[in-house]
């Protein structure tokens, strides 16, 4: 049995504005799916956009570059630092 | 084009797998338009299956299926709008009003004079004290003529009912049948209709399906199949063929 070809299928827009309808229908019947409509987009919103914060901060290209000179400076400057103390390097 | 002269529902070679389970095994049917045939068979048969496969809402495995001359499910937006189905198992949205559900099922049809047909179907189904109340705070038996309702909002020229009077007393069961047969009657609508309550196939059906694990075991008018099984009633048949009885009792006479 082949499958259901695209061209088969058909725009109908009453059954488009039935589908709406029944969704409309739906939230006016009910305030608790009214709130969560907007309830968790803003949650996701908050989420992902906090996080997206911290990772921008935090995980960079740059900002990973940056602190990997540094730490490479950190340990330069703890190893140099006893050769510093004995005069061997200025 | 939808050919006029094809039959309304023509099932050939139809198998229907699920993993290793062969729900519905090569069964071949035509319904004539404007006929009402019964489907019986056990828990299991495959009944439902072919329902969902006639419907288009269940792709066979291999086998075809047209209904009014259009192949399902490939064409079926050329006779989705003639067709219509019905079973108590398949619960409409339980906030929205009985009023709201038939309007959206009516705009889903795309029905003419939809506020008309709604009001028509409340007078002739007995809708009008709970047109406004949800569909969830229904009992059971309401529940079934809202959904007889929604089953005929389009006047579909083929109809499938699965137990179309299920939870409903034996009075409004009458009641229901004999609005089924005249709808029928003045629609010229082919029915096909799969229901355990033997009483129901004997009085609306012309012929009877049996079907038992995805086969086809008999296929005949009520009577002939009374005769031929040497039987009162419909429902001793159905035990014989549920019991494997029915070959060794032809056999014997």
């Amino acid at each position: 049995m082949s499958a259901p070809s695209i061209s088969a299928v058909t725009l109908a827009p009453h059954r488009i504005a039935a589908m709406v309808l029944r969704y409309v229908y739906l939230l006016r019947s009910s305030w608790t799916r009214l709130v969560e409509l907007i309830y968790w987009p803003a949650v996701q919103l908050l989420v992902w956009g906090f996080l997206q914060f911290y990772i921008a901060q935090n995980s960079g290209f740059f900002a990973r570059e940056r602190r990997f000179h540094r730490r490479r400076a950190d340990v330069g400057r703890a190893v140099s630092r006893p050769a510093r103390l004995l005069g061997v390097i200025p | 084009m939808l050919n006029a002269v094809e039959p309304a529902i023509a099932v050939d070679q139809l198998v229907k797998v699920y993993k290793t389970t062969r729900a519905v095994d090569g069964i071949s049917f035509a319904l004539e338009r404007g006929s009402i045939t019964g489907l019986l068979g056990g828990n299991g048969a495959g009944k439902t299956t072919t329902i969902a496969m006639i419907t288009g809402l269940v792709m066979p495995t291999s086998g075809t299926v047209k209904v009014l001359g259009a192949a399902m499910p490939r064409q079926r937006y050329q006779v989705l709008h003639e067709m219509n189905f019905e079973s108590p198992h398949v619960d409409m949205p339980h906030r929205l009003t009985v009023r709201q559900n038939l309007k959206v099922f009516g705009r889903l049809y795309a029905v003419e004079d939809l506020g008309g047909r709604i009001a028509a179907l409340a007078r002739e189904l007995d809708l009008s004290e709970f047109l406004d109340r949800p569909t969830g705070k229904l009992s059971a038996g309401q529940k079934t003529r809202v959904a007889l309702a929604k089953a005929l909002i389009n006047s579909p020229r083929v109809l499938l009912l699965d137990e179309p009077t299920a939870s409903l007393d034996p009075d409004t069961a009458d009641w229901v049948r004999g609005h089924l047969e005249r709808f029928r009657r003045e629609r010229g609508a082919t029915v096909l209709l799969a229901s355990h309550n033997m009483a129901e196939v004997e009085r609306l059906c012309e012929r009877v399906i049996i079907m038992k694990r995805g086969h086809i075991e008999d296929d005949d008018t009520p009577q002939r199949l009374l005769v031929r099984y040497g039987r009162q009633t419909l429902e001793e048949v159905f035990l014989d063929v549920a019991r494997g009885r029915g070959e060794t009792r032809e056999a014997a006479q």
